[in-house]
């Protein structure tokens, strides 16, 4: 696969999301995914469940599921927020 | 113990204050199953012993610590109990819950729940050893703040092990949000049962036990015990390195954050106050709960000077760059809802004195979401002019300064000055101050909603409408939430439903299925229900405040029509009338509560 079919991009999970990380990894993780992929790609690539609850800032903007991610992206998913 | 009997000692120890006398109670085992703990015993005793309209800081009002039959169970999130009685903040049910060690403590010293009656004449506490129950006095211990009265209730009693439950002065002083602390960082919060604990004059209740609760199914737990922490990583990885807060930049982002009295949704600078800048910054280390792995009470610790900052193992310690606050560590660290309630609601992003704020809260006992949004709906009012300086008594009550907030919640504990009014909590205030005042306000009958915003957090909006407790996020109304209050297990652990009757069979053996598990959740919620339609709340008292009808820059505000469909599909539910939200008599019946009902059963709709 040439390198301008692919996007390298960090992603970062927060809150009840962390579990998503590899055990041990802090995050944020390297992920390199299809060119044109979106955001929801990369959560079906990770393993994340489609049906999961999740806001999603995109450069530090709120984005949407169906956005399509760029090189270099700091993509972040953070769980519902908890009491205490 | 007979036969059989797991989960509970079918003991229930009752102290009235104002004899100064003791008593066992021996209800049986299908009060137990009936009941379950919590809520539901909570709610029982209410409705047997207070009297329609009783004064709720008076002495016809009981104070019950109950723990449910899976609290003591050896197995992760079993360390809750709740408190509950007559609220002296919303005139209804009042209940908190707690974690930590000491729910677990009373059940391995033998008891199921305590039940406080009348008032005592002066200062006292209970130590309870075992079997053995003493009154003492405390006339020495009050008016101290909450780590001095457990060091010297702890040296008064010879055992470095026993776990205490107490007030602080804000308790004592019958501020109307006044907090239960027990292992000094750990609280009963809502709906003011300290102020009713403080009403008693009894400043704390210690208690030691060696006997672990007999459980049914060991081997299940220990299995169940095991999973959470193998499974670490997978379930709880954000609870366990964080706690709770990790995701304060995600709800900013999403438009939900509380922000300047629940008015903007958005602090872009949240990152400054939550999870990760407490870990990066003040965070000493992380402590668990009874039988707990998960480890998610943060612990914060901030000297004021360099000077102070040596560590006896010389790990790094926080230093309050301008040099103003000390943190103890004793006190724990702040929970999301004290990260916004006194952060990002009141326009703070100063780290050290948030975590001042909270230590503040927690060594004068008080609630930190009812103090915060007292703070914040008053703040509103100072900036639209309904309050000036003279009001205050030259404090000038300005969003962002952090000094304020600090020498306020003071002035709340001892009632000092504008605080005195300030303790009887932001509705009570608001009747004073009239001017319309009330469209600031951001509470449920009375309570003040916790730091989840219902306009962008559909799922807290059936939990604020419909818990008997008011504007409370602990899922009282619902389930899965209510039941854990009421057996006795925490939210956060990641159980599925099955595991969660296992825990329950597995301590009890019961052998309860879903329906049975459904059939307690309405059991207990109706008696709650029970108690708010006698202290005269109706449906009406299902809504929320005007300001959770207004826009946010994100999020519609909720509609009358919403609010509408939630109440009514749970109304419907549950068995109570669609038109009032009355208990029927058929429900009552079918719960098998008519004894609990009898007080108000003239008033039941058919």
């Amino acid at each position: 696969m040439s390198t301008d079919a692919t996007v390298a991009i960090t992603v970062s999970f927060f809150g009840d999301l962390r579990r998503y990380h590899a055990p041990g990894e802090p995050g944020p993780a390297r992920l390199t995914c299809h060119a044109g992929a979106t955001v929801a790609d990369v959560l079906r690539q990770l393993r994340v469940p489609e049906a999961t609850d999740t806001a999603i800032s995109r450069n530090g903007e709120l984005s949407g599921l169906d956005e399509v991610v760029r090189d270099g992206d700091e993509l972040i998913f953070f769980g519902p927020s908890e009491g205490g | 113990m007979a036969m059989g009997q797991y989960g509970f000692w079918n003991k229930i120890l009752h102290v009235d204050l104002s004899r100064r006398e003791t008593r066992i109670e021996e209800p049986g085992p299908a009060f137990y199953r009936h009941y379950g703990g919590g809520r539901g015993f909570i709610a029982h005793f209410i409705l047997k012993y207070v009297p329609e309209g009783a004064e709720p800081l008076g002495p016809n009002n009981v104070l019950v610590f109950a723990p449910g039959v899976v609290t003591g169970a050896p197995v992760p999130g079993a360390g809750r109990h709740s408190v509950g009685a007559m609220s002296p903040l919303t005139g209804g049910y009042g209940e908190a819950e707690s974690g930590g060690y000491w729910g677990a403590e009373l059940k391995r010293a033998g008891w199921d729940a305590i039940v406080v009656h009348g008032q005592a004449e002066t200062p006292v506490y209970l130590w309870i050893n075992g079997d053995a129950v003493e009154i003492r006095d405390a006339s020495h211990l009050w008016g101290k703040v909450t780590g001095d009265a457990e060091e010297t209730i702890i040296e008064e009693v010879g055992d470095s092990r026993a776990r205490v439950a107490q007030i602080g002065p804000a308790g004592e002083n019958l501020v109307r949000f006044a907090a239960i602390g027990n292992d000094l960082n750990e609280f009963a919060g809502r709906t003011g049962m300290g102020a009713v604990m403080g009403s008693k004059k009894l400043k704390a209740i210690a208690v030691r036990g060696r006997t672990p609760v007999p459980m049914a199914d060991q081997k299940v737990l220990t299995g169940i015990a095991k999973w959470v922490s193998s499974t670490m990583e997978q379930n709880h990885r954000s609870f366990h390195e964080f706690g709770t807060g990790d995701n304060m930049q995600g709800k900013s982002l999403q438009g939900g954050l509380p922000a300047l009295n629940y008015r903007l949704g958005q602090d872009e600078n949240v990152g400054l106050i939550d999870a990760r800048a407490i870990r990066d910054q003040v965070r000493q280390e992380m402590k668990a709960c009874y039988a707990c792995s998960v480890r998610c009470k943060k612990v914060v610790r901030i000297e004021q000077s360099e000077e102070d900052a040596h560590s006896e193992k010389g790990e790094r310690i926080a230093v309050d760059p301008l040099g103003r606050y000390r943190v103890d560590p004793k006190y724990g660290g702040p929970e999301y809802e004290s990260l916004a309630s006194l952060g990002s609601n009141l326009g703070i992003q100063d780290i050290v004195a948030v975590c001042k704020s909270n230590e503040i809260c927690n060594y004068l006992g008080m609630d930190t979401i009812s103090a915060g949004a007292t703070i914040a709906f008053a703040m509103e009012c100072y900036e639209k002019g309904l309050l000036t300086k003279e009001d205050t008594g030259g404090i000038e009550l300005n969003f962002h300064d952090p000094a304020v907030v600090v020498q306020l919640l003071e002035m709340i504990g001892h009632r000092e000055g504008y605080g005195d009014l300030l303790a009887e909590g932001s509705q009570r205030v608001a009747e004073r101050l009239g001017q319309g005042s009330e469209a600031f306000l951001t509470t449920v009958k009375g309570l003040e909603l916790a730091m989840h915003d219902p306009r962008q957090a559909a799922g807290m909006r059936g939990s604020y409408l419909l818990a008997p407790t008011g504007g409370d996020h602990m899922g009282q109304h619902d389930t899965k939430g209510g039941m854990r209050n009421v057996v006795g297990m925490c939210h956060f652990l990641r159980y599925d439903e099955q595991q969660t009757l296992d825990i329950l069979n597995a301590a009890t053996g019961w052998g309860v299925n879903q329906d049975d598990y459904f059939e307690l959740a309405r059991r207990t919620a109706t008696l709650a229900r029970l108690i708010d339609v006698r202290s005269g709340f109706t449906r009406k008292d299902d809504a929320f405040p005007a300001r959770f009808h207004e826009d946010l820059p994100m999020h519609k505000g909720v509609t009358a029509e919403q609010e509408a469909a939630i109440v009514e599909e749970f109304y419907g539910r549950y068995g109570w009338a669609i038109d009032t939200g009355i208990p029927t008599r058929t429900t009552v019946r079918a719960l098998g509560i008519e004894e609990d009902a009898r007080t108000v059963a003239e008033s039941l709709p058919d």
